[in-house]
């Protein structure tokens, strides 16, 4: 059927008839005078062809669109989660959530930067060299916050390696840092003061391994003076701390990285060890859990998980971590010394 | 900056369209004839419907208000895929973009326009009209001319853009 009515020029008016074909049989009660057939026609009045082809155009655009959806809407979850974690400090989750998302987004270049920096923070620095090398090029932007983040822990970062200068002389000596010459740590840092944090931490390292702990801690505290943050030096006061059985100032060491990085397994580890010294099993294994946790992997991890479930009578637990660690070589090697402690070979109260 | 109405309306002419196509589909869930439909026009105003008054007064309320619902959903819908690679990634491709500017244009002509709020208003100054529709219909009339004056601000734009690319960023956020 096709509109003769002009309701522009009509009324409403009621004639009897109806004014779009005449008939009689006109609805009463309405404005215009229909008949049945004419009232359901305009009713639904027609959508032209275009406006249909148009409608069905955007719906198949949308319908592919919305394949991708689910997925887009997960890697965007991951990525609003790893920036919490990274809010919260807890570096391993959002490194975690990061990685998903770079895998199914890989275009997303705020995720490459807090993963980025997420690497720094949990030391792993050769996820971080990686992004960075994608990153390169790319352009930093003040108001970005992974922008800013990021370019916050490159500068950082240069505290943890040698500059390009001072690498061929390092070479020199890869083999045998505890031969190093404490004679050349002032001229090297004359020549390069740049690379101050990293000759001070290398000549603590060479101190410790030769059992200079008191040496080693002044240097130590001079790389803190100029950076409290340095998490290799935290790292090595925690491990100069255990050594001179300084367990509260260890702790006190622990909590500094964990202030920095509440994930931070190089500091969980050593603390739920401490903890166990100190006869706290249950803070330990919680502790100990929560670093094995964070880092599968990590043989000092699963090794202080062992001595944890050890003290805290857990053999069923231990003895499978202990079965666990033999398939792997570096897992088994630091397994020996929980293995030794259990025996009572070792004292783990010295 | 002013562009005049006519320009953005026709640049965003598939909001235009889809107003007009909301306004009918009210009519036709509502069983109130229409006579005329206009999708688009490079004029003023850009589309229109032309309707049948119906005897209930609320129905004319709901047949001019429709769009605005239609609409948002629509825009929201259509710019969903798209705004998480632009608002969440930055890494948008070619038919994400293709579809938030289609998001965008839908739910920017979300609101009813002056005409439509003429319609209301003549509509609920008839006899008989309910007071509970009275006091739905006033504010909304008032909005209406309100969103009206905003848009030479751009307030219909930046509504747009604040659905499409507001409602994935929020949804992500209350399920993060």
């Amino acid at each position: 059927m096709q509109p003769i009515f002009n309701p522009d020029s009509t009324g409403n008016g009621h004639t009897g008839t109806c004014v779009n074909c005449g008939c009689e049989g006109v609805i009463p009660g309405y404005r215009h005078a229909l008949c049945g057939d004419c009232r359901s026609y305009f009713v639904r009045f027609p959508i032209p062809r275009w406006v249909q082809l148009f409608g069905a155009a955007v719906l198949l655009l949308l319908a592919l669109a919305l394949t991708q959806f689910p997925k887009r809407f997960s890697a965007a979850l991951s990525l609003q989660r790893a920036k919490q974690a990274i809010q919260q400090k807890k570096y391993v989750t959002a490194q975690r959530r990061l990685q998903d998302v770079v895998a199914d987004q890989p275009g997303c270049l705020d995720a490459k930067k807090y993963l980025a920096v997420a690497a720094f923070y949990n030391f792993d620095f050769a996820e971080l060299d990686r992004m960075d090398s994608i990153l390169a090029g790319t352009d930093i932007e003040e108001t970005n916050a992974a922008d800013n983040e990021l370019d916050y822990v490159l500068r950082r970062y240069k505290d943890y390696y040698p500059s390009d200068s001072l690498r061929p002389k390092l070479d020199a000596y890869k083999d045998s840092a505890e031969t190093l010459q404490l004679s050349l740590y002032n001229t090297w840092l004359q020549q390069y003061p740049d690379d101050f944090a990293y000759i001070t931490t290398l000549y603590a390292s060479a101190c410790i391994s030769l059992d200079k702990y008191a040496m080693a801690d002044s240097l130590l505290n001079t790389a803190l003076h100029r950076n409290g943050n340095h998490m290799r030096v935290l790292r090595y006061k925690v491990y100069l701390k255990q050594q001179l059985h300084q367990s509260d100032s260890a702790l006190y060491f622990c909590d500094r990285i964990l202030a920095i990085n509440k994930e931070a397994t190089i500091a969980l580890a050593p603390k739920a060890r401490i903890l166990l010294r100190q006869g706290k099993k249950k803070d330990a294994l919680q502790l100990a859990e929560e670093s094995y946790s964070l880092s599968q992997g990590d043989a000092y991890s699963m090794a202080t998980l062992a001595l944890a479930y050890h003290f805290n009578k857990k053999f069923g637990e231990r003895d499978r971590l202990i079965q666990q660690a033999s398939h792997d070589s570096v897992q088994a090697s630091y397994m020996e010394y929980a293995r030794d402690v259990i025996s009572g070979k070792e004292n783990f109260n010295p | 900056m002013f562009i005049p109405g006519m320009y953005v309306s026709m640049i965003t002419f598939p909001g235009v369209v889809v107003h007009e196509l909301a306004h009918q589909l009210f009519c036709r869930w509502l069983k109130v004839p229409v006579f005329k439909v206009v999708y688009y026009q490079f004029d003023n105003p850009a589309g229109y419907v032309l309707h049948e008054r119906p005897k209930q007064q609320w129905k004319s309320l709901f047949i001019s208000i429709g769009p605005f619902f239609i609409n948002t959903l629509l825009g929201i819908l259509i710019a969903l895929p798209a705004a998480l690679p632009i608002a969440s990634f930055s890494n948008p491709g070619f038919i994400d973009i293709v579809l938030l500017y289609l998001g965008v244009s839908i739910a920017m002509h979300a609101f009813p326009s002056r005409g439509d709020a003429e319609v209301i208003w003549s509509s609920i100054r008839e006899e008989g009209t309910p007071m509970w529709l009275k006091i739905l219909a006033y504010p909304v009339v008032g909005l209406i001319h309100l969103v009206a004056i905003g848009s030479f601000f751009w307030l219909d734009a930046i509504y747009g853009v604040a659905v499409t690319i507001g409602f994935p960023k929020l949804l992500v956020a209350l399920c993060s």
